[in-house]
């Protein structure tokens, strides 16, 4: 039996405001528009879906690069999409014709051996460079005021960028295409390419891996401890600079790999798109719960399905005028009504 | 003693700073080259935009005439290849106008950065012409938008306006008013209500009209069309649809591409499920236009697919572009006459391949600033006059005039069919379009 009382307590509980109302709407509004489209074409409405996935999984892989590093220092490194522009272009270098010489239609023998030797060195070479980062801009601020490591994130930004410009110049430098570009299905007007699965075929183990270590190694152990409270971890005999360092690293490795999944899949790179699409991540790390792993590929995904939807459905879709507008609108929607983001703000030691 | 300490510090500060510019002037006045600087009879532009004096005549040049035109990014080997023959024929003529000797400074509008041109650049090199009394006339822009900066500069240039010659702006609202230009065009850009600004280059009017009037020639029916947001490229895209719509053709689509997208597969979902059979592409190739053209080719096999001179650096264009079809304003090369052919052959011999078709426009350009300079009393405001009272007659783009707008009245447009890519890439002469009247004032 419910006394009076408790019923009064539950009424102000849910009575609904302005503000939730209004949200509600608009999400209402979204789904009504998705719904249609999907009913007036059906198979198109799947298609850009699985084009706004694998958009997404690239994406995912740079922000968790994004995440990992501010879950730990709570730093926003602005850097990282620079980190992934350099590995586009190692591995558009690597897998063109002054090193492997690859090209379409390539004996898997030849072609897989030599793309997971691509996919090691871009690893590398990404993760390395993040880490002399951090040692030379970052580590000297560890006690600065906040500001101090954010403007030298952005200095460091500018410092890649030009390197990328140096190095290849200022136009899109282009890969053929290498990947297999046969279906994997094909029913109903849906086609599914496997260039777009390897992609998602990459950046899933890529994301449990990342996961399995932040919760079942030590190095993870530490990961979560520095991240929690750096001080008591160095106490309990933690080495701090070399956890970040080490998280530096993993972060830069996985810029070398959206690098090389960016390079082979969309087939150009330039200097200046580390910027662009660092911007993309780190709104989807945002989006997901900034510190949160799974929240990153969340907001990743949906970020590509948002910017897919937008410019590929038909029905009374804005189109690509849009795009960066609407993006940020549901960005701005949904710190306004979850701040922590969609899945909450759980630092690695959460997740 | 602390103060003491910080009050040396600016002093020593101070003197070396001075002796660091006294050291700079010395080298900015010995080489001619760093920053404005004299070089006998004329002064020179600054070096941070624009290359050294050509000067292979007696003496020190008169006057400069600068060109204006984005020497980084896409458009790299289509705009060098225009200095080229600006300098061809500004040697031909020895370096001569008339009584006046003339020198040549080639100036960029684009930065590394942006890989095309950029709205500081524009403005700050249209106010370094203007401000330099020896730069009588400028050929340029190579961009509408960058024009739309630069010619109210010149507009308000000291003794002028100063005219200015471009060869390949096509924006229509630079000119003359119409379906798709802006409120207040085109007399926003003339200031001082005197008119400063010609063009050897048929707007895109009369592009849009040639390139819709084309695609009913070759069947299309029903079109899909894109625009890069730029001033040019909803410009012609506009022209484009208002010509195809008065040719009774369907518009099954009119929306922009983000030039800073990873992937147009979407978007060719969107124009796939159209029913489109024919997409255009109005805007720039330096707008991600190659990735977009790879997209869109590949998400929607059975179309054909449409561009305007945006896309006419042939070698920039990326390997999906086989047979696309891109038109650019005038003649071909081949089909030039008389001046034109051997231009043609001279010119092509000197740079060891077959002249892009805006190098016969650049040339054509210094040519019409030559002659106007050589009928002049030596003022800027008189070389604008005789620049607005231009006739050509058998000239490098053949026989034409410029109107009281400033536009040309030789309005042709030539389709080329894209041909291989990257180095070997190259456009074949598919026809030459001239459209009707009626067509082009429906644009």
């Amino acid at each position: 039996m419910v006394t009076e009382a408790s019923g009064q307590s539950f009424a102000r509980a849910f009575r609904p405001n302005l503000t939730t109302v209004f949200g509600l709407s608009l999400v209402a509004l979204a789904l009504a528009w998705l719904c249609v489209n999907l009913v007036k074409t059906p198979a198109d409405f799947t298609q850009i879906f699985l084009i706004g996935l694998t958009t997404g999984a690239v994406y995912a892989l740079v922000a968790l690069g994004y995440t990992l590093v501010y879950g730990i220092l709570e730093l926003i490194n602005f850097a990282h999409g620079d980190v992934f522009m350099l590995g586009g272009m190692m591995s558009i270098t690597l897998v063109g014709p002054t090193v492997f010489g690859l090209h379409q239609g390539q004996a898997w023998y030849v072609l897989w051996p030599l793309l997971i030797v691509a996919l090691l060195v871009a690893m590398a070479f990404c993760g390395v460079l993040n880490a002399t980062v951090e040692l030379i801009a970052y580590r000297r601020l560890r006690n600065a005021p906040r500001l101090a490591p954010l403007i030298t994130a952005i200095g460091a930004s500018f410092i890649l960028q030009d390197v990328g410009l140096g190095w290849k110049g200022a136009n899109y430098v282009q890969t053929v295409s290498i990947l297999p570009t046969g279906n994997v299905f094909s029913v109903a007007g849906v086609t599914y390419t496997w260039e777009k699965l390897i992609v998602l075929l990459v950046t899933a183990p890529v994301l449990l891996l990342l996961v399995g270590l932040v919760q079942r190694t030590r190095q993870g152990k530490a990961m979560r401890a520095t991240a929690q409270d750096s001080d008591a971890a160095a106490m309990m005999g933690i080495n701090v600079n070399r956890t970040i360092t080490f998280t530096f690293l993993i972060a830069g490795a996985l810029a070398g790999a959206a690098g090389l999944l960016y390079a082979l899949y969309v087939g150009s790179v330039r200097f200046d798109q580390g910027f662009q699409l660092g911007l993309i991540a780190f709104t989807a790390a945002v989006f997901g719960g900034i510190g949160n792993l799974p929240g990153a590929v969340l907001g990743a995904l949906l970020i590509g399905l948002i910017q897919a939807f937008n410019e590929g459905l038909s029905w009374h879709a804005p189109g690509s005028d849009w795009t960066q507008s609407i993006v940020f609108a549901i960005l701005i929607l949904i710190l306004v009504f979850r701040p922590e983001g969609l899945l909450g703000e759980r630092t690695p030691e959460g997740g | 003693m602390r103060r003491g300490m910080i009050l040396g510090g600016v002093v020593t500060t101070l003197v070396l700073a001075l002796i660091a510019a006294g050291c700079g002037g010395g080298s900015k006045s010995s080489s001619g080259n760093n920053g404005s600087s004299s070089s006998g009879g004329a002064k020179t532009l600054p070096a941070s935009s624009c290359q050294g004096l050509y000067y292979q005549g007696s003496g020190k040049p008169d006057f400069i005439v600068p060109s204006d035109l984005p020497l980084q990014g896409s458009s790299r080997t289509q705009t060098s290849e225009m200095v080229d023959a600006i300098k061809y024929v500004l040697k031909n003529a020895k370096f001569k106008a008339g009584k006046y000797k003339i020198g040549f400074q080639s100036c960029d509008d684009s930065t590394a950065q942006a890989g095309k041109w950029v709205s500081s650049k524009c403005s700050a090199n249209g106010n370094a012409y203007a401000q330099n009394s020896s730069v009588i006339a400028v050929i340029g822009t190579f961009n509408s938008g960058c024009a739309e900066i630069v010619v109210p500069i010149l507009n308000r240039a000291p003794s002028g306006p100063m005219g200015m010659v471009s060869p390949a702006n096509t924006y229509v609202g630079l000119t003359h008013s119409g379906p798709g230009t802006s409120a207040g065009e085109p007399e926003k850009y003339y200031p001082n209500g005197k008119r400063n600004y010609i063009r050897v280059v048929a707007a895109d009017d009369f592009q849009g009209a040639a390139d819709a009037l084309y695609t009913q020639q070759q069947g299309g029916k029903s079109i899909f069309i894109l625009n890069d947001k730029e001033a040019y490229g909803l410009g012609i895209a506009t022209d484009y649809r208002n010509s195809a719509q008065k040719l009774g053709l369907k518009i099954a689509g009119f929306t922009a591409w983000d030039p800073k997208a990873s992937s147009y597969e979407a978007l060719a979902t969107r124009i796939q499920q159209s029913g489109a059979d024919w997409v255009f592409f109005g805007g720039l190739i330096c707008e991600n236009g190659a990735k977009l053209i790879a997209d869109v080719t590949k998400g929607v096999p059975g179309a054909k697919f449409q561009a305007p001179d945006g896309f006419s650096d042939f070698t920039a264009n990326g390997p999906a572009a086989a047979d696309m079809t891109i038109s650019v304003a005038g003649v071909p090369p081949e089909k030039l006459t008389g001046a034109g052919a051997a231009f043609i052959k001279n010119f092509g011999a000197q740079i060891g391949k077959k002249p892009n078709p805006y190098s016969a426009y650049a040339a054509q350009s210094m040519a019409v600033i030559l002659d106007a300079i050589a009928k002049s009393d030596g003022t800027r405001a008189s070389v604008t006059a005789n620049l607005l009272k231009t006739k050509v007659n058998a000239g490098i783009l053949g026989t034409f005039t410029i109107n009281k707008n400033g536009d040309t009245t030789s309005n042709p447009v030539t389709m080329y069919r894209q041909v291989g890519s990257g180095k070997t890439g190259t456009g074949v002469t598919l026809k030459v379009v001239v459209p009707p009247a009626s067509l082009v004032k429906a644009a």
